[in-house]
């Protein structure tokens, strides 16, 4: 089973950055307008065009004892857990996430958190359910 | 048993919250800086303190605890009532620890840790001290016990050297020294600059200046530090007892650690330089979300890895070589610590024309940098990771001057692998390993189709 993340879901995280950014400009717009539009514009960039390309190569794969996720295309992470020590997922979804109908999926086991930023809701709790047994943790 | 309270010592905890509200008060008071404002903030300090205490006391009241076979039971809470049970099946370890406030008052403080990380991880209670023994026994009962680690004479004094480090001990002594500030009102901060200063000056006969007031710092630090440590480590004792490996010890504060030996997730060889020059190691064991603790379980003379088996049973050293080193960028290993060490060395070379007189501590800096490339070089030839016959996982790693042989004995780890263009063009990558507890520990240029199959232990 092969879950991917879509360009939209892969935006709106991106969004999220871009605003916090922009929020963090506000104090400089009124003394230097030119060089924080400027250094505004470059953080956009980097956000909608390699952070949302970064999150959007993101695979999730569930195989029979474990789950790995793979995110990136020029510094790519592996991530591999053992299914039968997952204790618990976490869906978080905030406006523009349920407009779009994306999610981010949380899914803890011992040491480490795994994020799977922007992924489909119905996938996610198509995973959520495979994981857990339907809600019952083995 | 059923319906016991907490120490009142519990009340502590929240008292604390108060204390640290008390300053708003105070640095408003200030800000204005005059009687008037002295007086209202003396009073609102009064008035917060009663209200945390009534609080910390209703909380106290509200708190009960109980114990049966093998569970405890914990209810608290004034409107939102939440009960706990902790059973024997969900703890991998246990500290029932006495520092010298408690001991007056004859408490204990016991930390529970769970071998998963659903909330909580750990757990704290005050109990007098013979409901911390109960919970303790109810939790991970110990029966008969024998001695596998007892420190005395030479190895007491290894024993020592090895469980001294330096930050704690030093952040210690800051805490200390602060408090005493507050408590007594002198400044012995000062106090012990001006003292520093003079043994400095007295060092300065025999050293050059920079370098004798470098010399008379480490010296100082090492001796308290090592002062710390035999606090510490006093009376230590490690028994194995069925399942459970207990350890106890301290002088000031005494400490009694419970591991569960079904529930150990790893047992950490630190080869650091202190252990190289006694050829002695320490070992730290982790268990769920236990890490270790601050003082290693056992030290085991270098080449006597069966002491240690006897304590750990499933313990195994590595099947065979962790790595292939012909495969791996020395670039990798080498480069952090060589322009460390280049860059040293250019300071030293403008010093020696410049400013002679500081040369002798500049060279402190190019030392520990040729230090670390050599243990980086170490880790070029060494680090790894193998499989040891698909039941425990061989991990060896360097991190700044210190080498960890790490056994894993849980199939609870996860695995991140990191790559980049170069590495995936020479077919390596970076393995970063989960334990439970937290701790990672990263092998650097991993052959990559070795990395992907990397199994996870039974």
């Amino acid at each position: 089973m092969e879950y991917t993340v879509p360009r939209r879901g892969a935006a709106v995280v991106s969004a999220w950055l871009a605003g916090l950014g922009a929020l963090i400009c506000l104090p400089f717009w009124k003394d230097s307008f030119v060089s924080t539009l400027m250094g505004l514009l470059l953080w956009l960039a980097v956000c909608f065009v390699i952070l949302a390309q970064r999150l959007s190569s993101c695979v999730l794969r569930v195989g029979a004892h474990h789950l790995t996720l793979r995110r990136g295309l020029l510094f790519p992470v592996t991530r591999r857990v053992p299914l039968r020590f997952v204790t618990g997922c976490h869906i978080v979804q905030s406006p523009l996430q349920r407009m779009t109908g994306t999610c981010l999926l949380f899914l803890y086991s011992s040491g480490v958190t795994t994020v799977a930023p922007g992924l489909r809701r119905a996938d996610a709790e198509a995973l959520a359910a495979r994981l857990t047994h339907g809600g019952r943790l083995s | 048993m059923s319906g016991r309270r907490f120490h009142i010592i519990f009340t502590l905890r929240y008292l604390r919250y108060g204390l640290l509200l008390c300053l708003v008060p105070m640095l408003r008071a200030l800000i204005e800086f005059d009687l008037d404002s002295l007086w209202l903030a003396l009073t609102q300090d009064a008035a917060i303190l009663l209200f945390s205490a009534a609080v910390a006391l209703a909380l106290w009241h509200a708190t009960s605890f109980g114990w049966e076979a093998e569970a405890v039971c914990v209810e608290q809470g004034i409107f939102l009532r939440s009960r706990h049970v902790f059973t024997r099946q969900s703890v991998a370890a246990l500290a029932v620890e006495r520092p010298l406030y408690c001991r007056l008052l004859g408490a204990s403080r016991v930390t529970l840790y769970f071998h998963t990380n659903a909330a909580p991880r750990r757990y704290t209670l005050y109990l007098r001290k013979k409901d911390a023994a109960a919970v303790a026994d109810a939790l991970l009962p110990v029966q008969a016990e024998g001695a596998v680690f007892e420190p005395t004479g030479f190895e007491r004094l290894t024993f020592v050297m090895l469980s001294a480090n330096i930050l704690t001990s030093s952040l210690f002594a800051l805490w200390g020294l602060r408090q005493l500030d507050e408590l007594l009102g002198m400044d012995f901060q000062q106090l012990a600059l001006d003292t520093l200063r003079e043994a400095a000056l007295f060092a300065a006969r025999f050293l050059p200046m920079g370098l004798a007031f470098l010399v008379t710092l480490g010296f100082a630090v090492m001796s308290f530090t090592f002062l710390y440590a035999l606090l510490r480590t006093a009376g230590f004792q490690v028994c194995r007892s069925g399942g459970v490996i207990v350890s106890r010890g301290g002088f000031l504060t005494r400490v009694e650690r419970r591991v569960l030996v079904s529930r150990v997730s790893a047992c950490d060889v630190c080869v650091s330089p202190a252990a190289r020059l006694l050829r002695r190691y320490p070992v730290y064991l982790s268990a769920g979300s236990f890490r270790g603790g601050d003082v290693p379980v056992m030290v085991y003379k270098k080449g006597n890895e069966q002491s240690l088996a006897r304590l750990l049973p499933g313990f195994r050293p590595p099947d065979g070589p962790l790595c292939a080193p012909a495969r791996k960028s020395p670039v990798q290993y080498l480069w952090q610590p060589g322009a460390c060490l280049a860059l040293s060395l250019a300071v030293c070379g403008v010093a020696s024309y410049a400013m002679p007189q500081l040369l002798p501590m500049l060279c402190v800096p190019a030392v520990l940098a040729a230090a670390s490339l050599l243990v980086s070089l170490e880790g070029f030839f060494r680090e790894g990771i193998r499989a040891n016959g698909g039941r425990t996982l061989s991990v060896c790693f360097t991190r700044f001057f210190t080498r960890h042989e790490v056994c894993v004995l849980t199939p609870d780890i996860a695995y991140t692998l990191l790559e980049n263009p170069f590495s995936v063009s020479a077919g390596r990558c970076d393995v970063l390993l989960h334990l439970p507890c937290g701790l990672r520990c990263r092998v650097r240029g991993a052959l990559q189709y070795l990395a992907r199959e990397l199994p996870f232990p039974p």
